[in-house]
């Protein structure tokens, strides 16, 4: 079954507020990450997390700043990858 | 009367305190120190913190560990504090009355003090025993007493035992073998092997302009890194120091730098008390400091790779396993590695100082510096901040570690680093 943009950015969505934000911080994918305190390590926790849900590496080639603003770019970029 | 257990990292700080040979160079003291704009009177200060039941309750707390074969946890004393507040005439930044003093784990673990300019303005020192709270319990700490929020028991941290499971043991293990050898062989160190009766610890601080701030994510992109500072930050710093030991006729091949992470998630108020901070390890080749950007990328992969394998999750896990030992055995463990230093040097970036608190008492807050802990050895403590937009840089030394010429092309070489993401010389 193809996975779609929204289900990849709800799953993530879903591991970062469990994992990584407190419940009264108000997050979404357009929320730029560093605005709410996610710091590289945060980053490449939800690399990792792509990586090993979908089965994808994501390639040094596409490790630009762009890439990591928000979910929504995130999640762009993985999806090259499907 | 409040019990509050320890977190894997207090227990570690624990053993340290209770069998570092060298007690007044182990410096476990941390500061926040809070330039206003007017004066601010003890008195007024007294009050407030008599009122406040956390601070109350914190300054009541001592740490105890009642059988060799329990977890040390904190337990209030019944003792009132009358919260004396040490007061200075200096425009020294942090004058050598405080910057020398020492918070001892056998009474109170925080203090106040203030510091009247010649201007008329003050400055707010709150001093700390790294073992009560860290950074960011800190800031937490002095924004729920000035902003006069209510007290609760989830301030405290765990006030319940957590359960160590077989999974935790494994975990733990793995977490061993990785600390042993990530730091096998000689590493590089600036503290002399020599010991010293008395240390003295000196302190300097490099403010970076808000457009030198915005420089530090364009440099930290020249040099490769995609997201974050950390990885640029620890490269630049381990290229000077690698320079520094050069200067000095070494020929280091290794450095090893733990580096915190706050295990808090982000944007929570608690808990305020215990160090909720697990580490990342990194093994640094002098081979690799060639180039900014070859060092930069040699730390984010380590990053990349410790995260994927759980490593920090892992040394939370060793450190919970290993504070149910006797502090003597904690420390043989910890310190039999041959005869390397904890790490050649530490390196922290502090969380930005809450918006909340830009004015207290009604003063505004001109400035706001956290000046962490410096562990001896290795005696040399790079921390970055960042207030109103604008970085800041913390290097903590002791006066046998580093000369002050030593000091200053240190500074200048990390300075050109960070602003202009190029390499000096």
């Amino acid at each position: 079954m193809a996975i779609n943009q929204e289900q990849i950015t709800e799953a993530l969505l879903s591991y970062i507020k469990k994992n990584m934000l407190d419940d009264a911080v108000i997050f979404d994918e357009t929320t730029t990450l560093s605005s709410v305190g996610l710091d590289s390590v945060s980053i490449i926790d939800m690399i990792v997390f792509i990586e090993r849900k979908y089965g994808i590496v994501i390639e040094e080639k596409d490790m630009l700043p762009e890439n990591f603003h928000n979910v929504e770019s995130l999640v762009r970029c993985s999806m090259s990858y499907l | 009367m409040y019990k509050v257990q320890f977190t894997g990292f207090d227990s570690f700080l624990f053993a340290l305190e209770k069998q570092e040979k060298f007690r007044n160079a182990a410096g476990n003291t941390c500061r926040y120190v809070l330039e206003l704009d007017t004066r601010l009177e003890a008195a007024e200060l007294r009050d407030l913190l008599l009122q406040s039941e956390l601070a109350c309750t914190l300054g009541s707390f001592r740490a105890v560990k009642t059988r060799f074969w329990l977890k040390p946890r904190w337990q209030q004393s019944t003792e009132a504090n009358s919260w004396k507040i040490q007061e200075i005439e200096s425009d020294e930044l942090l004058p050598k009355e405080i910057l020398q003093s020492k918070i001892s784990i056998d009474g109170t673990c925080l203090s106040f003090g203030i510091i009247h300019r010649s201007a008329g303005n003050s400055a707010l020192v709150f001093s700390w025993h790294h073992l009560l709270m860290d950074g960011f319990g800190a800031a937490l700490f002095l924004k729920s007493i000035f902003l006069e929020r209510p007290f609760s028991e989830k301030d405290l941290g765990a006030t319940t035992r957590d359960a160590f499971t077989l999974k935790h043991f494994a975990g733990a293990t793995k977490a061993k073998f990785f600390v042993d050898s990530t730091s096998l062989g000689k590493l590089a160190g600036v503290s002399p092997k020599v010991e010293v009766d008395e240390a003295f610890q000196k302190l300097k601080i490099l403010q970076f302009s808000e457009e030198e701030s915005r420089q530090f994510q364009i440099s930290s992109q020249k040099a490769g890194v995609a997201f974050g500072l950390s990885s640029f930050l620890l490269a630049c710093l381990s290229r000077a120091v690698h320079q520094l030991l050069e200067s000095r006729g070494e020929k280091p091949s290794r450095y090893w730098v733990p580096m915190p992470n706050d295990r808090r998630k982000r944007g929570s108020n608690g808990p305020i008390v215990g160090n909720w901070l697990t580490f990342f390890f990194y093994r640094i080749k002098a081979t690799k400091l060639k180039s900014l950007k070859e060092a930069s990328m040699h730390i984010q992969l380590q990053m990349k790779k410790q995260i994927k394998e759980q490593r920090p999750e892992h040394y939370n896990n060793l450190m919970d396993a290993m504070a149910w030992l006797p502090t003597s055995l904690y420390f043989y463990l910890v310190k039999r590695r041959g005869k390397n230093p904890l790490a050649s040097f530490l390196f922290t970036i502090g969380s930005e100082h809450p918006k909340e608190l830009h004015t207290l008492l009604g003063k505004k807050v001109k400035n706001a510096i956290s000046v962490p802990h410096n562990t001896l050895p290795p005696g040399l403590t790079f921390a970055f901040m960042k207030y109103n937009n604008c970085w800041q840089m913390m290097l903590l030394y002791y006066e046998h570690v580093l000369s002050e010429a030593e000091c200053d092309s240190l500074i200048k070489q990390v300075k050109h680093e960070i602003i202009t993401g190029t390499e000096y010389n």
